[in-house]
Protein backbone atom coordinates (compact mmCIF):
# COMPACT_ATOMS: atom_id res chain seq x y z
CA UNK A 1 0.00 0.00 0.00
CA UNK A 2 1.28 3.21 -0.82
CA UNK A 3 2.24 6.47 1.45
CA UNK A 4 -0.74 8.83 1.48
CA UNK A 5 0.26 11.47 3.02
CA UNK A 6 -1.52 14.86 2.17
CA UNK A 7 1.12 17.85 1.19
CA UNK A 8 -0.20 19.99 4.42
CA UNK A 9 1.09 16.98 7.10
CA UNK A 10 4.27 16.95 5.01
CA UNK A 11 4.55 20.71 5.12
CA UNK A 12 3.98 20.87 8.75
CA UNK A 13 6.26 17.45 9.53
CA UNK A 14 9.04 19.70 7.48
CA UNK A 15 8.59 22.81 9.74
CA UNK A 16 9.06 20.63 12.65
CA UNK A 17 12.16 19.12 11.36
CA UNK A 18 13.15 22.58 10.64
CA UNK A 19 12.78 23.63 14.58
CA UNK A 20 14.12 20.63 15.27
CA UNK A 21 17.66 21.43 13.48
CA UNK A 22 18.13 24.70 14.43
CA UNK A 23 17.58 24.19 17.58
CA UNK A 24 19.65 21.15 17.92
CA UNK A 25 22.08 23.16 16.44
CA UNK A 26 22.09 25.66 19.65
CA UNK A 27 22.08 22.96 21.92
CA UNK A 28 17.82 22.37 22.84
CA UNK A 29 15.62 19.67 22.40
CA UNK A 30 12.61 20.11 21.04
CA UNK A 31 8.79 18.18 22.76
CA UNK A 32 6.20 17.82 20.22
CA UNK A 33 2.94 18.17 21.98
CA UNK A 34 -0.39 16.28 20.62
CA UNK A 35 -1.67 18.34 17.87
CA UNK A 36 -4.24 20.69 18.38
CA UNK A 37 -3.95 20.25 22.33
CA UNK A 38 -3.28 24.02 22.27
CA UNK A 39 -2.77 26.37 19.73
CA UNK A 40 1.04 25.68 20.16
CA UNK A 41 2.86 22.94 18.52
CA UNK A 42 6.73 22.72 20.42
CA UNK A 43 8.36 23.65 23.36
CA UNK A 44 12.28 24.14 22.96
CA UNK A 45 14.65 23.69 26.20
CA UNK A 46 18.48 23.82 26.80
CA UNK A 47 19.26 20.31 27.05
CA UNK A 48 21.65 20.88 30.00
CA UNK A 49 22.30 24.23 31.41
CA UNK A 50 19.45 26.76 31.45
CA UNK A 51 16.02 25.90 32.38
CA UNK A 52 13.97 27.90 30.23
CA UNK A 53 11.60 27.13 28.06
CA UNK A 54 10.80 28.88 24.34
CA UNK A 55 7.53 27.64 22.59
CA UNK A 56 7.14 27.90 18.86
CA UNK A 57 3.75 27.78 17.12
CA UNK A 58 4.64 26.41 13.44
CA UNK A 59 3.10 27.23 10.88
CA UNK A 60 4.66 25.90 6.55
CA UNK A 61 2.94 27.24 3.99
CA UNK A 62 4.13 26.92 0.01
CA UNK A 63 1.77 29.92 -0.81
CA UNK A 64 3.72 32.92 -2.24
CA UNK A 65 3.33 34.69 1.06
CA UNK A 66 6.77 36.79 0.98
CA UNK A 67 6.78 40.22 -0.35
CA UNK A 68 8.24 43.60 0.24
CA UNK A 69 6.32 44.16 3.36
CA UNK A 70 6.92 40.94 4.77
CA UNK A 71 5.62 37.44 5.20
CA UNK A 72 1.91 37.32 5.35
CA UNK A 73 0.48 34.77 7.78
CA UNK A 74 -3.42 34.04 8.09
CA UNK A 75 -3.68 32.63 11.60
CA UNK A 76 -6.82 31.42 13.40
CA UNK A 77 -8.29 33.88 15.88
CA UNK A 78 -7.37 31.02 18.76
CA UNK A 79 -3.85 30.90 17.84
CA UNK A 80 -3.39 34.96 17.56
CA UNK A 81 -5.24 35.19 20.96
CA UNK A 82 -3.00 32.29 22.43
CA UNK A 83 0.09 33.76 20.76
CA UNK A 84 -0.99 38.14 21.76
CA UNK A 85 -1.66 36.63 25.34
CA UNK A 86 0.09 38.04 28.28
CA UNK A 87 -0.41 35.22 30.76
CA UNK A 88 1.69 33.13 28.72
CA UNK A 89 3.61 31.22 31.29
CA UNK A 90 6.28 30.66 28.67
CA UNK A 91 7.50 32.81 25.98
CA UNK A 92 6.91 31.92 22.73
CA UNK A 93 6.83 33.07 18.76
CA UNK A 94 5.02 32.42 15.58
CA UNK A 95 7.36 30.65 13.42
CA UNK A 96 6.63 30.25 9.68
CA UNK A 97 7.88 27.94 7.27
CA UNK A 98 8.05 29.31 3.63
CA UNK A 99 8.59 26.47 1.47
CA UNK A 100 8.96 26.55 -2.65
CA UNK A 101 5.64 26.25 -4.98
CA UNK A 102 7.04 22.62 -6.44
CA UNK A 103 7.22 20.39 -3.93
CA UNK A 104 9.31 18.48 -5.35
CA UNK A 105 12.03 21.48 -4.45
CA UNK A 106 11.06 21.19 -0.60
CA UNK A 107 14.07 18.38 0.22
CA UNK A 108 17.06 18.51 -1.69
CA UNK A 109 19.70 15.08 -0.33
CA UNK A 110 23.23 14.66 -1.82
CA UNK A 111 26.49 13.04 -0.04
CA UNK A 112 27.27 16.55 0.60
CA UNK A 113 24.53 17.81 2.20
CA UNK A 114 20.48 17.93 3.56
CA UNK A 115 18.65 20.98 2.05
CA UNK A 116 15.69 22.16 3.29
CA UNK A 117 14.68 24.78 0.76
CA UNK A 118 13.67 28.53 1.55
CA UNK A 119 13.57 29.37 5.41
CA UNK A 120 11.61 30.15 8.54
CA UNK A 121 10.69 33.26 9.82
CA UNK A 122 9.61 34.44 13.53
CA UNK A 123 6.56 36.43 14.73
CA UNK A 124 6.51 38.03 18.70
CA UNK A 125 2.90 38.47 19.12
CA UNK A 126 3.00 39.29 22.86
CA UNK A 127 0.67 42.41 23.97
CA UNK A 128 -0.91 42.72 20.45
CA UNK A 129 -4.42 44.32 20.15
CA UNK A 130 -7.17 42.06 20.08
CA UNK A 131 -9.23 41.46 16.98
CA UNK A 132 -13.07 42.04 16.16
CA UNK A 133 -12.32 39.03 13.11
CA UNK A 134 -14.41 36.04 13.98
CA UNK A 135 -12.07 33.35 12.20
CA UNK A 136 -8.86 34.74 10.90
CA UNK A 137 -6.58 37.12 11.04
CA UNK A 138 -3.72 38.29 9.17
CA UNK A 139 -0.52 38.86 10.77
CA UNK A 140 3.28 39.86 8.59
CA UNK A 141 6.28 38.76 9.69
CA UNK A 142 9.54 41.38 9.08
CA UNK A 143 11.25 39.88 6.36
CA UNK A 144 14.56 40.29 8.47
CA UNK A 145 13.01 38.07 11.23
CA UNK A 146 14.88 35.04 10.04
CA UNK A 147 14.61 31.90 12.26
CA UNK A 148 18.00 30.53 12.51
CA UNK A 149 20.37 29.59 15.66
CA UNK A 150 20.98 33.24 16.40
CA UNK A 151 17.47 34.17 16.73
CA UNK A 152 16.51 31.37 19.07
CA UNK A 153 19.55 32.31 21.36
CA UNK A 154 18.17 35.64 21.40
CA UNK A 155 14.38 34.46 22.22
CA UNK A 156 16.31 32.28 25.38
CA UNK A 157 17.92 35.56 26.92
CA UNK A 158 14.83 37.26 26.54
CA UNK A 159 13.23 34.41 29.00
CA UNK A 160 16.28 34.57 31.44
CA UNK A 161 15.55 37.85 31.45
CA UNK A 162 12.06 37.43 32.77
CA UNK A 163 13.43 35.61 35.77
CA UNK A 164 13.35 38.02 39.00
CA UNK A 165 15.07 36.06 42.22
CA UNK A 166 12.98 36.64 45.43
CA UNK A 167 14.80 38.23 48.39
CA UNK A 168 15.81 35.05 50.83
CA UNK A 169 12.81 37.07 53.40
CA UNK A 170 10.46 36.96 51.53
CA UNK A 171 10.36 33.03 51.26
CA UNK A 172 8.59 31.27 54.52
CA UNK B 1 5.88 13.53 27.14
CA UNK B 2 5.44 9.95 27.77
CA UNK B 3 2.73 10.32 29.96
CA UNK B 4 -0.48 11.29 28.85
CA UNK B 5 -3.30 12.80 30.62
CA UNK B 6 -6.49 15.17 29.98
CA UNK B 7 -6.04 18.98 30.03
CA UNK B 8 -9.04 18.68 31.56
CA UNK B 9 -7.49 16.98 34.63
CA UNK B 10 -4.44 19.40 34.28
CA UNK B 11 -6.23 22.48 34.43
CA UNK B 12 -8.29 21.47 37.43
CA UNK B 13 -5.13 21.63 39.71
CA UNK B 14 -4.90 24.14 41.84
CA UNK B 15 -1.74 26.24 42.10
CA UNK B 16 -1.97 27.77 45.79
CA UNK B 17 -2.37 23.85 46.92
CA UNK B 18 0.16 22.92 45.03
CA UNK B 19 2.59 25.42 46.44
CA UNK B 20 1.28 23.99 49.71
CA UNK B 21 2.33 20.94 48.75
CA UNK B 22 5.62 21.43 47.59
CA UNK B 23 6.72 23.99 50.65
CA UNK B 24 5.70 20.70 52.72
CA UNK B 25 8.51 18.81 51.05
CA UNK B 26 10.99 21.05 51.52
CA UNK B 27 10.85 23.28 48.23
CA UNK B 28 11.15 26.77 48.47
CA UNK B 29 10.19 29.71 46.14
CA UNK B 30 13.51 31.25 45.08
CA UNK B 31 11.99 33.49 41.89
CA UNK B 32 9.45 34.14 39.69
CA UNK B 33 9.45 33.89 35.72
CA UNK B 34 6.89 36.74 33.99
CA UNK B 35 3.69 37.28 35.59
CA UNK B 36 2.82 33.28 36.51
CA UNK B 37 5.45 31.56 36.57
CA UNK B 38 7.08 30.99 40.24
CA UNK B 39 10.18 28.48 40.01
CA UNK B 40 11.08 26.62 43.11
CA UNK B 41 14.32 24.82 44.66
CA UNK B 42 15.22 22.12 47.18
CA UNK B 43 18.32 22.26 49.03
CA UNK B 44 18.72 18.43 48.13
CA UNK B 45 17.73 18.83 44.25
CA UNK B 46 19.95 21.04 41.44
CA UNK B 47 16.71 21.00 39.50
CA UNK B 48 14.34 24.01 39.88
CA UNK B 49 10.29 23.60 39.17
CA UNK B 50 8.09 25.85 37.45
CA UNK B 51 4.58 26.26 39.28
CA UNK B 52 2.48 28.10 36.65
CA UNK B 53 0.14 30.38 39.58
CA UNK B 54 -3.22 31.07 37.34
CA UNK B 55 -5.38 28.99 35.51
CA UNK B 56 -5.95 32.12 33.20
CA UNK B 57 -2.50 31.14 31.69
CA UNK B 58 -3.19 29.16 27.84
CA UNK B 59 0.05 27.28 28.21
CA UNK B 60 -1.18 26.47 32.30
CA UNK B 61 -1.72 22.63 31.43
CA UNK B 62 1.14 21.70 29.65
CA UNK B 63 3.11 23.40 32.23
CA UNK B 64 1.43 21.13 35.04
CA UNK B 65 2.29 18.54 32.74
CA UNK B 66 6.12 19.79 32.83
CA UNK B 67 5.48 20.39 36.81
CA UNK B 68 4.24 16.65 37.34
CA UNK B 69 7.18 15.13 35.26
CA UNK B 70 10.09 17.02 36.53
CA UNK B 71 8.89 16.62 40.00
CA UNK B 72 8.31 13.02 39.07
CA UNK B 73 11.76 12.69 38.04
CA UNK B 74 13.24 14.60 40.63
CA UNK B 75 11.97 12.58 43.34
CA UNK B 76 12.05 9.33 41.51
CA UNK B 77 8.51 8.83 42.02
CA UNK B 78 6.03 7.65 39.36
CA UNK B 79 4.16 10.65 37.60
CA UNK B 80 0.92 9.50 37.99
CA UNK B 81 1.09 9.29 41.34
CA UNK B 82 2.63 12.61 41.37
CA UNK B 83 -0.92 13.77 39.65
CA UNK B 84 -2.86 11.90 42.37
CA UNK B 85 -1.46 13.42 44.90
CA UNK B 86 -1.87 17.53 43.04
CA UNK B 87 -5.44 15.90 42.24
CA UNK B 88 -6.18 15.59 46.01
CA UNK B 89 -4.35 18.48 47.36
CA UNK B 90 -7.00 20.41 47.94
CA UNK B 91 -9.13 17.44 49.87
CA UNK B 92 -8.92 15.25 52.94
CA UNK B 93 -9.92 12.07 51.87
CA UNK B 94 -12.64 9.71 53.11
CA UNK B 95 -12.58 6.35 52.16
CA UNK B 96 -15.37 3.49 52.84
CA UNK B 97 -13.60 -0.07 52.01
CA UNK B 98 -16.13 -2.82 51.77
CA UNK B 99 -14.96 -6.04 51.62
CA UNK B 100 -17.55 -8.13 50.46
CA UNK B 101 -16.92 -7.34 46.91
CA UNK B 102 -15.90 -9.81 44.22
CA UNK B 103 -12.80 -10.39 42.62
CA UNK B 104 -13.46 -7.58 40.30
CA UNK B 105 -14.09 -5.12 42.99
CA UNK B 106 -17.73 -5.03 42.39
CA UNK B 107 -20.56 -4.64 44.95
CA UNK B 108 -23.94 -5.41 44.04
CA UNK B 109 -25.85 -2.37 43.25
CA UNK B 110 -27.93 -2.15 45.98
CA UNK B 111 -25.15 -2.79 48.36
CA UNK B 112 -22.84 0.08 46.80
CA UNK B 113 -26.14 2.51 46.88
CA UNK B 114 -26.31 1.86 50.56
CA UNK B 115 -22.53 2.35 50.89
CA UNK B 116 -22.82 5.77 49.49
CA UNK B 117 -25.34 6.41 51.48
CA UNK B 118 -24.06 6.23 54.37
CA UNK B 119 -20.48 7.38 53.58
CA UNK B 120 -22.89 10.47 53.15
CA UNK B 121 -24.88 10.60 56.51
CA UNK B 122 -21.28 9.97 58.22
CA UNK B 123 -19.45 12.81 56.72
CA UNK B 124 -22.67 14.70 57.79
CA UNK B 125 -22.92 13.58 60.92
CA UNK B 126 -18.81 14.85 61.43
CA UNK B 127 -20.19 18.29 60.01
CA UNK B 128 -22.81 18.96 62.26
CA UNK B 129 -20.84 18.04 64.94
CA UNK B 130 -17.53 20.47 64.16
CA UNK B 131 -20.05 23.22 63.54
CA UNK B 132 -22.17 22.61 66.61
CA UNK B 133 -21.28 25.18 69.68
CA UNK B 134 -22.09 22.34 72.22
CA UNK B 135 -21.69 18.20 72.25
CA UNK B 136 -24.71 16.61 71.17
CA UNK B 137 -25.91 13.06 71.01
CA UNK B 138 -28.40 13.16 68.05
CA UNK B 139 -28.85 15.24 65.18
CA UNK B 140 -32.58 15.62 63.88
CA UNK B 141 -34.27 17.91 61.62
CA UNK B 142 -31.99 21.29 62.35
CA UNK B 143 -28.73 21.64 60.50
CA UNK B 144 -26.45 24.18 60.53
CA UNK B 145 -26.37 26.70 57.10
CA UNK B 146 -21.96 25.89 57.27
CA UNK B 147 -22.92 22.14 56.89
CA UNK B 148 -25.61 23.16 54.56
CA UNK B 149 -22.85 24.47 52.36
CA UNK B 150 -20.22 22.62 53.02
CA UNK B 151 -22.01 19.67 51.75
CA UNK B 152 -22.37 21.28 48.64
CA UNK B 153 -18.61 21.63 48.18
CA UNK B 154 -17.94 17.66 49.08
CA UNK B 155 -17.19 15.47 45.57
CA UNK B 156 -17.58 12.05 45.26
CA UNK B 157 -14.20 11.08 43.86
CA UNK B 158 -13.22 7.99 41.71
CA UNK B 159 -13.70 4.64 43.08
CA UNK B 160 -9.99 2.97 43.73
CA UNK B 161 -9.43 -0.48 43.35
CA UNK B 162 -8.59 -2.67 46.23
CA UNK B 163 -12.03 -4.43 47.08
CA UNK B 164 -14.51 -1.72 46.81
CA UNK B 165 -13.64 1.45 47.68
CA UNK B 166 -15.42 4.67 47.79
CA UNK B 167 -13.81 8.31 48.05
CA UNK B 168 -15.52 11.45 49.39
CA UNK B 169 -13.35 14.06 48.29
CA UNK B 170 -13.49 16.53 51.60
CA UNK B 171 -12.92 20.29 50.97
CA UNK B 172 -9.83 20.31 53.60
CA UNK B 173 -9.88 24.52 53.15
CA UNK B 174 -13.73 25.06 53.00
CA UNK B 175 -14.53 28.51 55.04
CA UNK B 176 -18.39 29.30 55.09
CA UNK B 177 -18.55 33.15 54.77
CA UNK B 178 -18.05 34.88 57.68
CA UNK B 179 -16.50 32.23 59.78
CA UNK B 180 -15.71 32.94 63.03
CA UNK B 181 -11.91 33.92 63.31
CA UNK B 182 -12.02 31.85 67.01
CA UNK B 183 -11.36 28.94 64.93
CA UNK B 184 -7.96 28.35 63.47
CA UNK B 185 -8.97 25.81 61.38
CA UNK B 186 -11.21 26.00 58.38
CA UNK B 187 -14.11 24.33 58.49
CA UNK B 188 -13.63 21.81 56.20
CA UNK B 189 -10.54 20.83 58.35
CA UNK B 190 -12.17 20.64 61.44
CA UNK B 191 -15.18 18.14 59.74
CA UNK B 192 -12.31 15.81 58.96
CA UNK B 193 -10.62 15.72 62.03
CA UNK B 194 -13.80 15.57 64.63
CA UNK B 195 -14.57 12.37 62.33
CA UNK B 196 -11.34 11.25 62.70
CA UNK B 197 -11.53 11.72 66.66
CA UNK B 198 -14.65 10.10 66.04
CA UNK B 199 -13.97 7.20 64.55
CA UNK B 200 -11.27 6.31 66.76
CA UNK B 201 -13.25 7.52 69.96
CA UNK B 202 -16.14 4.61 68.51
CA UNK B 203 -13.19 1.53 68.21
CA UNK B 204 -12.31 2.42 71.82
CA UNK B 205 -16.26 2.63 72.36
CA UNK B 206 -17.04 -1.04 70.97
CA UNK B 207 -14.03 -2.59 72.73
CA UNK B 208 -15.06 -0.93 76.04
CA UNK B 209 -18.93 -1.76 75.12
CA UNK B 210 -17.78 -5.36 75.99
CA UNK B 211 -17.67 -4.99 79.84
CA UNK B 212 -19.47 -1.29 80.40
CA UNK B 213 -22.15 -1.61 78.41
CA UNK B 214 -22.95 1.57 76.16
CA UNK B 215 -21.23 4.24 78.71
CA UNK B 216 -18.42 4.45 76.53
CA UNK B 217 -20.29 5.80 73.51
CA UNK B 218 -22.31 8.71 75.74
CA UNK B 219 -18.87 9.58 76.60
CA UNK B 220 -17.50 9.68 73.44
CA UNK B 221 -19.51 12.47 72.46
CA UNK B 222 -17.41 14.97 72.87
CA UNK B 223 -15.33 13.66 70.48
CA UNK B 224 -17.87 14.00 67.69
CA UNK B 225 -19.54 10.44 68.33
CA UNK B 226 -23.49 10.92 67.81
CA UNK B 227 -26.37 8.50 67.30
CA UNK B 228 -25.99 9.28 63.29
CA UNK B 229 -22.62 8.79 63.15
CA UNK B 230 -23.32 5.16 65.08
CA UNK B 231 -25.78 4.25 62.64
CA UNK B 232 -23.99 4.70 59.33
CA UNK B 233 -20.96 2.98 60.31
CA UNK B 234 -23.42 0.40 61.71
CA UNK B 235 -25.18 0.25 58.55
CA UNK B 236 -21.83 0.14 56.71
CA UNK B 237 -21.06 -2.76 58.74
CA UNK B 238 -23.72 -4.67 57.88
CA UNK B 239 -24.56 -4.29 54.20
CA UNK B 240 -20.52 -4.23 53.52
CA UNK B 241 -19.93 -7.68 55.36
CA UNK B 242 -17.45 -5.60 58.08
CA UNK B 243 -16.00 -1.84 56.45
CA UNK B 244 -12.99 -0.04 56.88
CA UNK B 245 -13.49 3.92 57.12
CA UNK B 246 -10.35 5.71 56.86
CA UNK B 247 -9.38 9.87 56.84
CA UNK B 248 -6.45 10.84 54.83
CA UNK B 249 -5.17 14.37 54.64
CA UNK B 250 -4.46 16.56 51.79
CA UNK B 251 -0.76 15.89 50.36
CA UNK B 252 -0.76 19.58 50.10
CA UNK B 253 -0.42 19.76 54.29
CA UNK B 254 2.76 18.17 56.17
CA UNK B 255 2.72 14.61 56.08
CA UNK B 256 0.22 12.80 58.64
CA UNK B 257 -0.91 9.34 59.19
CA UNK B 258 -4.46 8.39 58.11
CA UNK B 259 -7.16 7.47 60.58
CA UNK B 260 -8.76 4.38 60.10
CA UNK B 261 -11.67 2.17 61.47
CA UNK B 262 -11.94 -1.59 60.57
CA UNK B 263 -15.70 -2.78 61.52
CA UNK B 264 -16.99 -6.13 61.26
CA UNK B 265 -20.32 -7.20 60.71
CA UNK B 266 -20.86 -8.30 64.51
CA UNK B 267 -20.02 -4.60 65.12
CA UNK B 268 -23.20 -3.77 63.70
CA UNK B 269 -25.34 -4.78 66.56
CA UNK B 270 -23.15 -2.67 69.08
CA UNK B 271 -23.20 0.21 66.86
CA UNK B 272 -27.29 0.14 66.10
CA UNK B 273 -27.67 -0.03 70.08
CA UNK B 274 -25.46 2.68 70.43
CA UNK B 275 -27.20 4.94 68.03
CA UNK B 276 -30.39 4.04 69.88
CA UNK B 277 -29.16 5.17 73.53
CA UNK B 278 -27.81 8.26 72.39
CA UNK B 279 -30.76 9.33 69.92
CA UNK B 280 -33.26 8.63 72.95
CA UNK B 281 -30.62 10.64 75.05
CA UNK B 282 -31.00 14.10 73.13
CA UNK B 283 -34.01 15.91 72.86
CA UNK B 284 -35.32 16.96 69.60
CA UNK B 285 -35.35 21.05 69.45
CA UNK B 286 -37.55 23.52 68.33
CA UNK B 287 -40.15 20.97 67.60
CA UNK B 288 -43.68 22.20 66.85
CA UNK B 289 -46.45 19.87 67.97
CA UNK B 290 -50.03 20.46 68.04
CA UNK B 291 -52.64 18.20 70.45
CA UNK B 292 -54.24 19.18 73.13
CA UNK B 293 -53.93 19.67 77.18
CA UNK B 294 -55.04 17.29 79.40
CA UNK B 295 -54.95 16.11 83.03
CA UNK B 296 -55.39 19.13 84.79
CA UNK B 297 -57.19 18.66 87.40
CA UNK B 298 -56.68 21.69 89.30
CA UNK B 299 -58.73 24.79 89.95
CA UNK B 300 -57.06 27.98 87.93
CA UNK B 301 -55.49 29.72 90.31
CA UNK B 302 -53.97 26.81 92.09
CA UNK B 303 -52.75 25.41 88.64
CA UNK B 304 -49.01 24.42 89.09
CA UNK B 305 -48.42 24.44 85.37
CA UNK B 306 -47.44 20.78 84.75
CA UNK B 307 -49.53 19.04 82.41
CA UNK B 308 -49.96 16.60 79.71
CA UNK B 309 -50.46 17.08 76.05
CA UNK B 310 -51.81 14.11 74.50
CA UNK B 311 -50.49 14.87 70.41
CA UNK B 312 -50.15 12.75 67.14
CA UNK B 313 -46.40 11.70 66.77
CA UNK B 314 -45.84 9.28 63.75
CA UNK B 315 -48.51 7.22 63.86
CA UNK B 316 -49.54 7.31 67.70
CA UNK B 317 -51.15 9.72 69.60
CA UNK B 318 -48.41 10.26 72.40
CA UNK B 319 -48.76 11.85 75.86
CA UNK B 320 -46.22 14.47 76.74
CA UNK B 321 -44.98 15.61 79.90
CA UNK B 322 -45.12 20.16 79.98
CA UNK B 323 -44.45 22.29 82.73
CA UNK B 324 -45.41 26.06 81.74
CA UNK B 325 -43.79 29.09 83.07
CA UNK B 326 -46.46 31.32 85.61
CA UNK B 327 -46.85 34.02 82.43
CA UNK B 328 -48.07 30.39 80.53
CA UNK B 329 -50.47 28.94 82.91
CA UNK B 330 -53.37 30.86 82.44
CA UNK B 331 -53.80 30.57 78.69
CA UNK B 332 -52.83 26.68 79.16
CA UNK B 333 -55.34 26.29 82.00
CA UNK B 334 -58.13 27.50 79.58
CA UNK B 335 -57.33 25.67 76.69
CA UNK B 336 -56.96 22.87 78.91
CA UNK B 337 -60.58 23.61 80.37
CA UNK B 338 -62.45 24.15 76.66
CA UNK B 339 -60.38 21.11 75.33
CA UNK B 340 -59.10 23.38 72.73
CA UNK B 341 -56.19 22.17 70.21
CA UNK B 342 -53.12 23.83 70.86
CA UNK B 343 -49.77 24.66 68.98
CA UNK B 344 -46.12 24.56 71.00
CA UNK B 345 -42.70 24.62 69.75
CA UNK B 346 -40.32 23.28 71.87
CA UNK B 347 -37.51 20.55 72.81
CA UNK B 348 -38.74 17.18 72.79
CA UNK B 349 -36.81 14.49 75.25
CA UNK B 350 -37.40 10.84 76.01
CA UNK B 351 -37.19 9.72 80.00
CA UNK B 352 -37.45 6.22 79.66
CA UNK B 353 -40.27 5.31 77.75
CA UNK B 354 -41.79 8.69 78.61
CA UNK B 355 -41.89 11.76 76.64
CA UNK B 356 -41.12 15.47 77.84
CA UNK B 357 -41.39 18.68 76.04
CA UNK B 358 -38.54 21.14 77.03
CA UNK B 359 -38.74 24.90 77.13
CA UNK B 360 -42.17 25.47 75.89
CA UNK B 361 -42.64 28.46 73.74
CA UNK B 362 -44.71 29.92 71.17
CA UNK B 363 -47.84 28.57 72.60
CA UNK B 364 -50.76 29.69 70.63
CA UNK B 365 -54.70 28.22 70.55
CA UNK B 366 -55.72 26.55 67.27
CA UNK B 367 -58.93 28.38 66.13
CA UNK B 368 -61.18 25.66 64.73
CA UNK B 369 -62.96 26.61 61.54
CA UNK B 370 -65.66 25.24 59.48
CA UNK B 371 -64.47 26.29 56.00
CA UNK B 372 -62.90 23.57 54.24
Amino acid sequence: MPITTSDNDIKERLSIAFATAVAARAGCMLVEWPKDKQSLDVTLRPISGSSEIVELQLKATSQDVVSEAGVGVELPIKNYNDLRSEDAAAPRYLVALVLPDDATLWLAQDAEQLLLKRCAYWLDLRGMPPTINRKTISVTIPTSNIFDVQSLLGMFEIAEGMRRQRPESRDE
Amino acid sequence: MSEEWSDAVLAALSPRDIASYLKMRGWRHVADHGRVIAIFAHADQTEELRLPVTAKSPDFARRMHELVINLANSTETNPREILTDFTLAPFDVVRVRSPDADDYGSVRLEDGLDLHYEARNLVIAAANAAASPEPRKSWRGRRFDEVTDYRANVRLGQTEHGSFVLTVLSPWNYAPAGQSFSFSETFGRRVTKTLSSALAATEQAIRQSVSDGMAPFLEAVPLGVSANLCQALANLAREGGGADVSVSWSPSGPPQAPVTISLRREDAGTLTEAAKELGAQEPDVGVLIEGKITQIAEAAEQFSGDAVLEAPLGNLVRKIAVTFSPSERELVWQAGHDKSWVKIVGDLAREGRRLRLLNPRDISIIEPTEEE
